[in-house]
């Protein structure tokens, strides 16, 4: 335990450098855009109601969403999309109370001061700013409550925060990093709203001593963003999506190329579509995709072709549209199968999807977020006739508790995942063939296939991992909880 | 010393009917240095605008206003009101200020040295009746309304101006202390000679404080003279009744008065 959480530990500084710079950045340019804009619109009563509306709408869209929604706006993952999204989110408490503490300056004081000869930016400077200044700072603290909130989700756009510690936490059911990431970022929080707080106190009081205090706290927290300039630069970028296996791989990867003497950084827990973009534009130079995630999502194909067949014209289809190099196949396959408990499968004498359609009606289902929205999916639910009591998407990692605990019958499991036999499911068969294949495929981007050696380097892993290996890899981190660094070295 | 010409203010209309709203039409008048001109009528008769119209706090329609026979058009307007004492109703001092910074804002805004706008924020509050060292590091919220309009009065009189315009400036005090206060302004105007125009709804205090009389209506000025000539020679019927209801009203008290003595023995 005591193990466990010093490997933890030791990401802290990477991961709250990441978060500070991300959230005093973004805080920042969000009070320097949005008091200049307040100020605007209380002198231009037009604006106030379109600006405030805009920042109202802006905040109703679900945080994930338009940090995700960054990522192709910008054609770009990590720093850019996460600071954007966050800058846009941070405005609105500070607009708000902005427009509202001017507005709420006594009219006599106002009248007073024009009539006794203050230019109007003397009167906003002696005047109405300091007369609003609780109710602005006020704001600058909501707001920064908020970001250092939201920032936690930056990690699906590939951008470290302490997020990490969260996502991968829950992903690898390590509760040790979900509470590490979640006091540091209320600590953070917390000590940011406390240093406004201070400083705002000292600045209303005139107290000099209690002001340069606050400014210094203030500063220290933004220095410890500067944490990672002291580290050498980063050769190759691998990525993986949120999901174990991928962690794992990712590892691999990474191990690979530092072993032929690149530098390698992996960044995990990202979105599928997000992974494959940032692949195309080079933000990200090497990663593992399936075959079959590319024939449907990418080539919007939906017809159903071999192993093989299937291999090739994706590998032909990258390279022609994309300029990607299809190193080869990691050896195992991972595709979507629909698995139940191996008891209840007996009782019902299901063997077979065509089977279990008979009993579906009275059934729940789980699957991972992105399942059910996949072209599978529905050609399962076509081939079949398959019709269930409720379709749940949930979080990988919880959907197999799910089927163990009975909380629902189905779930849409991966064939490569350690909890099949550690939680005694059985996998139904597909004769039909509804479920294309999911050969694991390294994918290079044209940027990282041009460096000289860089294919070269990868080319061992061909064919290195079988199914059962990757079985085994995946128990070791799902069922055994150790982690993906450690089991990829083996 | 101060002249109006014609001063007119509308503005845009905000109904249908498209008619522009006449504030003030066609407002002719003179104060001379040294004295006080009132400026009195009910709400919305264009008191207000007019006084406002002279330190450019409102730009006319249409119509001059001459300041020691300089057009206030061709003077800066921030530099302007420096030099015009303002007091109004709702005195309107800085919150977040001492009593002595209220008092020194218009020195410090035309740069005076920090000596100088000290010993003259002291000078003006023992003028006004407060005494410096317990009043000077006050914050406004301690004060009471009175006190708080002798610090409004020490922040227009801080820089030695010559014109003072004062809207309604006794209007929110308690009536004791409206009448001590009424009574020191009155010295102190004469002391340096000050010309006023003040705005008021309060007859007997036009009759008690002004040299001249402008009794407004509808944006008009109805008739314009000396508190006696007012009363003699009203012209006009609500003149009249506007200019006698002081009197009237001493009328009424005085019978009260009688009705509360004792009947005269047979």
């Amino acid at each position: 335990m005591t193990d466990q959480i010093m490997v933890q530990l030791s990401r802290l500084p990477d991961r709250l450098a990441a978060h500070v710079l991300l959230t005093v950045a973004a805080l920042g340019i969000g009070t320097a855009i949005s008091v200049p804009l307040a100020i605007l619109a209380n002198r231009l009563p037009r604006l106030r109601g379109p600006l405030l509306g805009t920042a109202g709408v802006v905040q109703t869209i679900p945080s994930l969403a338009l940090l995700a929604l960054m990522v192709p706006l910008l054609g770009q993952i990590g720093f850019l999309p996460a600071f954007i999204a966050l800058v846009l989110y941070s405005m609105l408490p500070i607009l708000r109370n902005t427009v509202t503490g001017l507005a709420q300056v006594d009219p006599g004081v106002r009248e007073a001061a024009m009539g006794v000869g203050m230019s109007s930016p003397q009167m906003l400077l002696k005047v109405e700013l300091p007369l609003a200044l609780p109710v602005i700072i006020a704001g600058i603290r909501t707001s920064a409550v908020w970001v250092v909130g939201i920032a936690t989700l930056s990690t699906p756009v590939g951008q470290a925060s302490l997020g990490d510690y969260i996502f991968q936490g829950l992903q690898l059911r390590n509760n040790t990093a979900v509470l590490i990431g979640c006091a540091a970022a209320a600590t953070l929080a917390l000590t940011l709203d406390g240093l406004i707080r201070l400083l705002e106190a000292g600045v209303q009081n005139a107290r000099r001593g209690l002001v340069s205090a606050a400014g210094a706290g203030l500063l220290l927290v933004a220095g410890i963003a500067a944490i990672p300039l002291m580290k050498s630069p980063v050769g190759a970028h691998v990525g993986a999506k949120s999901f174990t296996e991928q962690y794992i791989v990712a590892e691999i990867v990474g191990n690979q190329l530092r072993e032929q003497g690149f530098t390698a950084k992996v960044t995990r827990g990202m979105g599928s579509s997000i992974l494959f973009e940032s692949l195309v534009n080079g933000n990200i130079d090497v990663y593992v995709d399936y075959t079959g995630t590319i024939w449907a999502n990418v080539m919007k194909r939906t017809e159903i072709e071999d192993a093989d067949a299937t291999y090739e014209q994706v590998k032909d289809h990258l390279k022609a549209e994309y300029g990607i190099e299809t190193i080869g196949r990691l050896g195992f396959e991972n595709t979507y199968a629909l698995a139940m408990r191996r008891d209840d499968a007996a009782r019902l004498g299901v063997r077979t999807v065509a089977e279990l359609a008979l009993h579906a009606p009275a059934m729940s289902i789980a699957g991972d977020y992105e399942f059910f929205g996949r072209p599978e999916w529905t050609r399962l639910q076509e081939t079949y006739g398959l019709r269930f009591k409720d379709v749940r998407g949930m979080d990988s990692t919880l959907m197999y508790n799910a089927v163990r605990d009975d909380n629902v019958q189905v779930i849409s499991a991966f064939s490569t995942d350690g909890r099949i036999a550690a939680y005694d499911l059985r996998v139904l068969a597909d004769p039909q063939n509804a479920l294309p294949p999911y050969d694991a495929v390294i994918l290079v981007s044209r940027q990282a296939a041009a460096k000289p050696g860089f294919i070269e380097a990868l080319r061992p892993l061909v064919g290195s991992i079988s199914d059962e290996r990757m079985r085994e890899l995946n128990k070791a981190v799902d069922v055994d909880g150790r982690l993906p660094v450690n089991v990829a070295k083996e | 010393m101060i002249r109006l010409e014609h001063l007119s203010k509308s503005y845009p209309s905000s109904t249908a009917s498209g008619q522009p709203m006449h504030a003030v039409r066609d407002v002719s008048l003179h104060v001379r240095a040294g004295a006080v001109l009132a400026l009195v009528g009910t709400s919305g008769c264009g008191k207000t605008t007019t006084l406002k119209m002279i330190n450019r706090l409102i730009e006319p329609t249409s119509g001059v206003v001459l300041i020691g026979g300089q057009d206030v058009r061709e003077v800066d307007a921030v530099s302007l009101r420096r030099q015009i004492g303002y007091v109004f109703q709702m005195i309107g001092l800085m919150p977040h200020w001492t009593v002595g910074d209220n008092v020194a804002t218009v020195p410090r805004l035309l740069g005076w040295p920090d000596a100088k706008v000290r010993s003259r924020t002291d000078e003006l509050l023992a003028m006004v009746g407060l005494d410096p060292s317990v009043y000077r590091d006050r914050r406004p919220a301690q004060l009471s309304g009175g006190q708080r309009q002798r610090v409004g009065f020490a922040r227009a009189l801080a820089a030695g101006p010559k014109v003072m315009l004062l809207d309604e400036p006794f209007g929110a005090i308690d009536p004791i202390q409206r009448s001590a206060l009424q009574d020191e302004f009155k010295a102190i105007q004469k002391t340096f000679g000050l010309t006023v125009v003040m705005v008021t709804h309060d007859v007997s205090e036009a009759l008690l404080l002004a040299d001249t009389i402008a009794v407004m209506d509808g944006g008009q000025v109805l008739r314009a003279g000396s508190p006696r000539e007012l009363m003699t020679d009203p012209q006009h019927p609500y003149v009249e009744l506007l200019i006698n209801t002081p009197r009237r009203h001493a009328e009424s008290i005085e019978r009260l008065a009688d009705l509360g003595k004792p009947e005269p023995a047979r």
